[in-house]
């Protein structure tokens, strides 16, 4: 079965807070920024790690385990960076979604204003 | 709660979702901590198991050829092992509190009997015994290779003597009951009864037979690789 490149909205949030938070990217602080970004929508931690999962296994993002710390009971971190497959189909997500954004703004008028 | 949750959770994820759970239990008010606690777990898990089992679906029995992967790979099988018989443990004890409704008969006898057996067996095999571990983080190569040999040496060991201990009470019992308690005793529905047992524990053997022989192929490759290194 070919394997599919593109990207959800959901996982575009996911990979968008694995860019900006470098190398602390884990569980909590991947839950928090998209809880941020998509500011409309509750999302559970439960989403998250599913959506970690699918998009480790379609190779877009790596992880390892950190060391363990006290605050979190001695426990390590799942920390999640971007590979290059993640990296190029989250630069056409965003390519294709500004290309949407000029095409409706003249109708729409600006999104932002709306939902910003 | 932790102790509550953690058996819950596939091996692979245990310890970073745990860690998870309990930073934002930390970082909440008092009043909201166990409350909020109670929903992540709710709201966490079932998402968890999902994703382990299309993980386990979707790539099927290969195993990835990263030692640590090999290693999660085997705790996360039984893992998924001990969760099934467990489930039907619970299945077993449901079936047996459904028949015991009304007048104890002879036949609730028997179903006491097999379900202690199968319970007690299912518990000491594959809770206490055969358990699921997580693999520990920062371990050397040769740590981690020491790891993964002692856990596929422990899950081959497991056998099927368990179930024949637990299977003995029960048939005695059922033999007592027979031949005390039912008017016109008849060998014929005792035999039918052992047979069933030797069934079951047959098919435990059988099932750790096939698990044998693939824990065995894992060890040769180990070996093979400590060769090669």
């Amino acid at each position: 079965m070919p394997r599919s490149d593109s990207l959800g909205q959901f996982e575009q949030l996911v990979l968008t807070s694995v860019v900006t938070l470098g190398d602390n990217a884990y569980g909590v602080t991947i839950h928090k920024k998209v809880h941020e970004l998509a500011s409309s929508k509750a999302v559970t931690l439960g989403a998250i790690y599913v959506a970690l999962d699918r998009l480790e296994d379609k190779g877009f993002v790596s992880s390892w385990l950190s060391e363990p710390t006290a605050a979190r009971g001695g426990r390590a971190k799942r920390c999640y960076r971007l590979e290059v497959p993640g990296e190029r189909a989250l630069k056409e997500s965003l390519a294709t979604a500004r290309r949407m954004a000029v095409s409706v703004t003249p109708i729409w008028g600006d999104p932002d204003k709306e939902f910003g | 709660m932790q102790a509550a949750v953690s058996p819950l959770l596939p091996p692979a994820y245990r310890e970073p979702v745990l860690g998870d759970l309990q930073e934002r239990f930390r970082e909440r008010g008092a009043r909201a901590r166990w409350l909020g606690y109670v929903v992540d777990v709710v709201t966490t898990v079932p998402h968890v198991l999902r994703s382990q089992m299309r993980r386990v679906v979707t790539r099927g029995s290969a195993v990835p050829g990263d030692l640590r992967s090999r290693a999660e790979k085997l705790q996360t099988l039984v893992w998924i092992r001990n969760a099934v018989i467990l489930f039907s443990a619970l299945i077993v004890i449901g079936v047996f509190l459904l028949n015991a409704r009304g007048v104890w008969h002879f036949n609730e006898s028997v179903s006491l009997a097999m379900t202690i057996g199968w319970v007690g067996a299912a518990w000491r095999q594959y809770a206490l015994r055969g358990r699921s571990t997580v693999v520990p983080t920062s371990l050397s190569w040769q740590e981690l290779r020491a790891f993964h040999r002692r856990e596929l040496t422990r899950q081959m060991d497991l056998g099927c003597c368990e179930f024949v201990y637990w299977s003995v009470p029960a048939v005695l019992l059922i033999l007592y009951a027979l031949a005390v308690a039912v008017p016109g005793f008849r060998v014929r529905a005792g035999v039918m009864l052992l047979g069933a047992l030797a069934m079951q524990n047959c098919a435990v053997a059988w099932a750790h037979r096939k698990d044998r022989s693939r824990y065995q192929r894992e060890l040769d490759r180990l070996d093979q690789e400590v060769e090669q290194a």
